[in-house]
């Protein structure tokens, strides 16, 4: 999935490193602490504010860490499974549940290292049109600015199938923030049939769509 | 004319693939005709459409997840046309007048079924229910007594108490 190049201009605050891993197994717990340890003292501005795109890879000063350790071996392992299944809307699958969890369990060190591969052009695109699904629908407070803005940028794909993706994670997320970056995708936007869907998810946030008002995400 | 509608993802048959030839049909669109028996399960849509809401409502409940709902509606004599057959049976969600509704298309040989796809690319208008839109309809079908609320598949808690909420601002 090439991206244009877009400079990120949104100044979103950091995300908490400091959640518990969750983990019950000791040897996973400090593997986990070893590689938090380093994070928060040298990284605990970072998050996707300021990761800077060079043809579709993610450069931050966290990369070299979660690239060559533990989570990026899992991450890539999760994706590289999820290209046996196939996915139906609103049905849970090993996907998303593994996506989930690493999530859940990792959270702005899992966003580290999903970044550069739901974003990488080699990443098959009915997964990472699943995988924003996925990401809208999560329900964590610490990884929702990375999420949010992750989905903005799916916005920018060259895939039709990962931007319907992104709409429709947006969608989810359900975040008035998401209107400008939505508004633009329209203008842009050349397949009539997901123009209309995007035109859609706008009414909904902008809360003209039938039903309840837009709503925040009282968890962030 | 009535129509069918089968449950499908939207972007497996519409969208742009600068590979696949015009008029062509993307192969992740037969993941959307699974069959099981050689059978495919459709549902009958009045001709003014009256009754899809409550359609789309219980096939949204019938999945593990709140979700948009996608979906292909096609004249029933497209069917017919294509020398397959259909038959009425009882579905199996949580809304049993949908359930009235529902019929399955049998004895489907694979070339059958790609025809079927094909017709369904060609004729069938293929639409969107966005989340939103589909949690109103659940909404509303809980309201109306339609959906079997002991039969709604959603566990997650914050899903439903989602739904109350929307559920109490409608009612």
């Amino acid at each position: 999935m090439a991206l244009q190049s877009i400079p990120f201009e949104r100044r979103v605050p950091p995300t908490d490193s400091n959640a518990a891993t969750g983990f019950d197994d000791p040897l996973v717990e400090n593997l986990f602490k070893k590689v938090q340890s380093v994070t928060q003292i040298e990284l605990q501005d970072i998050d996707a504010r300021t990761v800077k795109y060079y043809g579709g890879s993610v450069e931050s000063s966290t990369s070299k860490i979660a690239n060559s350790g533990l989570l990026d071996k899992q991450a890539n392992s999760i994706f590289a499974g999820a290209k046996e299944e196939i996915f139906e809307d609103g049905m849970e699958s090993d996907f998303s549940r593994n996506i989930s969890d690493f999530i859940a369990s990792f959270g702005h060190s899992a966003m580290e290292v999903i970044i550069p591969i739901i974003l990488s052009e080699q990443t098959n695109t009915e997964v990472a049109s699943e995988a924003f699904r996925i990401l809208g629908r999560l329900n964590h407070k610490i990884t929702y600015r990375d999420r949010l803005w992750l989905l903005e940028r799916g916005l920018y794909s060259t895939s039709a199938r990962v931007r319907d993706g992104a709409i429709l994670g947006l969608a989810f997320l359900n975040d008035s923030l998401a209107i400008a970056p939505l508004k633009s995708a329209i203008e842009r936007e050349r397949i009539p049939e997901l123009r209309k869907d995007m035109e859609q998810i706008l009414a909904q946030l902008e809360g003209n769509e039938d039903g309840i008002p837009a709503k925040k995400d009282t968890k962030k | 004319m009535a129509y069918l509608l089968r449950k499908i993802r939207k972007n497996r048959w519409t969208g742009e693939m600068t590979w696949l030839p015009d008029k062509e049909l993307q192969a992740d669109a037969l993941n959307d005709l699974g069959t099981k028996s050689n059978e495919l399960s459709v549902y009958h849509i009045a001709p003014n459409r009256s009754n899809l809401d409550q359609v789309v409502a219980a096939l949204a409940v019938n999945t593990t997840d709140p979700s948009n709902i996608d979906f292909a509606l096609f004249e029933e004599n497209v069917v017919s046309e294509l020398g397959i057959k259909i038959k009425k049976s009882k579905g199996e969600l949580a809304d049993d007048q949908v359930n009235n509704w529902h019929s399955d298309l049998h004895e489907l040989s694979a070339s059958k079924l790609l025809s079927l796809a094909h017709a369904i690319k060609k004729k069938a208008k293929i639409e969107r229910k966005a989340p939103m839109q589909v949690l109103n309809m659940v909404s509303d079908s809980l309201i109306n007594g339609q959906i079997d609320r002991s039969r709604v598949k959603w566990a997650k808690p914050e899903d439903l108490a989602r739904l109350e909420k929307i559920i109490a601002t409608r009612s």
